[in-house]
């Protein structure tokens, strides 16, 4: 290995300890409360070689919370990939609670500045979010529209994933509390996929209920 | 205007309810803003209008303030909760406990918030609550679902995540109500707004478990 690819190597590894110490720090404290102090001690770096990467706290911030963004939006591709909506929707949802499972830092990171009514994102959400929201709501349209599923509200929809799927995230040591005070097991973790995925496509009328254990109590879906 | 509940405290006057009650929601008030370690017991003695000496009579630290704000605030939120029998109709229970949380997220946004900031840090103050009566309630809960399914009266599913989806649908809408405002530019003060989320929310849920969402309020079977 060359001498400048070693140096690469080498800068893109601290680059990922800092941002893995800044997601923790501001997921903890928010973007207020950390300090590039405490990013730098949780990295194990001197201050100054931080702001050699990230010249202020402000950009550390922005890259965590597009890191984030990033991940969330590539998951949202199997729109594009299939166009069989319960498979895109399952595939979907899948990612997405995949990433809260591995990413739950950024994800609390994300929904620390929603809390505090995005003071540094606002432009982002204005922007970025609504116009990808868009081009997601228009597949889910174009779903509708070719009969493939029922007419829902594709803007709730994408809400009602979001909710269930970071909620595992944002809310895990709430959930780590009441099983036992332990994370969840592969398993369990399954099991949760498996009852997201299950409400979130029965809800659309993408699955009966007949196909679940027990036969359907109502009429077939409307 | 917060609409924070009181747990009745013994022993205190009327008027030293009152105190406590506006120390409460002045520091509800003060700690949706700052968070726990940005606020200060001045701050909030400020904001209810009285001194740091008077406020400390009833409360005697932050912490101590900060713990009973948000015990208050599981108090309102599992109340509907409490209410889910075995013996009712699955559709119509479900169905009012869903109204009931959103609500509470319409009610209560600040209370809302307050309680997922303290999640999202790994609840280091309220710990002992949730190990206590949120889990047992959720226990006993799950179990009135297991019955329902047992009985056939509602479609499989696992408790525990069903109850985790309502919450999280239901609480959404304040939580990530600015992500939600940017994108939408409503929130649940918008009577049409509310109302489509709310009937998205119980024909998720509802149809999850077989029950018809559009019957909400008749029988499942």
């Amino acid at each position: 290995m060359s001498k400048t690819s070693n140096r690469t190597t080498a800068r893109a590894e601290i680059e990922r300890m800092i941002l893995h110490a800044a997601e923790e720090v501001f997921a903890e404290f928010g973007f207020k409360g950390a300090t590039t102090g405490m990013i730098a001690e949780r990295a194990g770096l001197p201050k100054a070689n931080l702001y050699y990467y990230f010249p202020t706290k402000l950009a550390l911030y922005r890259q965590v919370v597009e890191n984030i963004f990033q991940i969330w939006l590539d998951a949202a591709n199997t729109f594009d990939e299939c166009d069989e909506p319960a498979e895109a929707l399952t595939r979907y949802i899948n990612a997405k609670m995949d990433i809260s499972r591995a990413h739950p830092m950024g994800s609390k990171v994300w929904a620390n500045e929603i809390l505090h009514k995005a003071p540094v994102i606002q432009d982002y959400l204005e922007t970025t979010l609504d116009e990808w929201t868009g081009t997601r709501i228009a597949v889910i349209e174009r779903w509708i529209a070719d009969g493939k599923m029922a007419s829902i509200d594709p803007r709730s929809l994408l809400y009602m994933i979001w909710a269930t799927t970071q909620h595992y995230a944002d809310f895990n040591h709430q959930i780590d509390t009441l099983n036992q005070g332990r994370p969840l097991s592969d398993a369990q973790f399954n099991r949760a996929k498996e009852t997201v995925v299950s409400i979130i496509l029965t809800g659309v009328g993408l699955r009966d209920m007949s196909q679940g254990r027990l036969k359907p109590h109502g009429e077939e879906n409307s | 205007m917060t609409g924070l509940k009181m747990r009745p405290s013994k022993g205190l006057s009327r008027i030293q309810e009152r105190n406590r009650r506006r120390i409460m929601e002045a520091a509800l008030t003060e700690f949706s803003r700052l968070g726990y370690s940005g606020t200060t017991i001045e701050m909030i003695a400020k904001t209810a209008g009285m001194s740091k000496s008077n406020l400390l009579y009833y409360f005697s630290s932050k912490t101590a303030i900060y713990e009973a704000v948000l015990a208050d605030i599981l108090d309102i939120w599992l109340a509907p909760l409490r209410g889910l029998e075995v013996d009712n109709d699955p559709a119509e229970e479900l169905a009012d406990y869903i109204r009931q949380k959103l609500q509470m997220s319409a009610d209560f946004p600040f209370q809302s918030r307050l309680f997922a900031n303290e999640i999202l840090q790994g609840a280091p103050r309220i710990k002992q609550i949730l190990e206590n009566e949120l889990k047992m309630l959720v226990e006993e809960k799950s179990k009135v679902i297991r019955k329902w399914i047992e009985y056939g009266k509602i479609g499989s599913v696992e408790p525990v995540h069903l109850i985790f989806a309502i919450w999280a649908m239901t609480q959404h809408y304040s939580d990530f109500a600015p992500q939600i405002e940017a994108l939408t530019g409503k929130g649940l003060s918008d009577p049409g707004f509310r109302k489509d989320a709310e009937s998205m929310i119980l024909q998720m849920v509802l149809s999850a478990v077989g029950l018809n969402a559009s019957k909400g309020k008749e029988s499942g079977s």
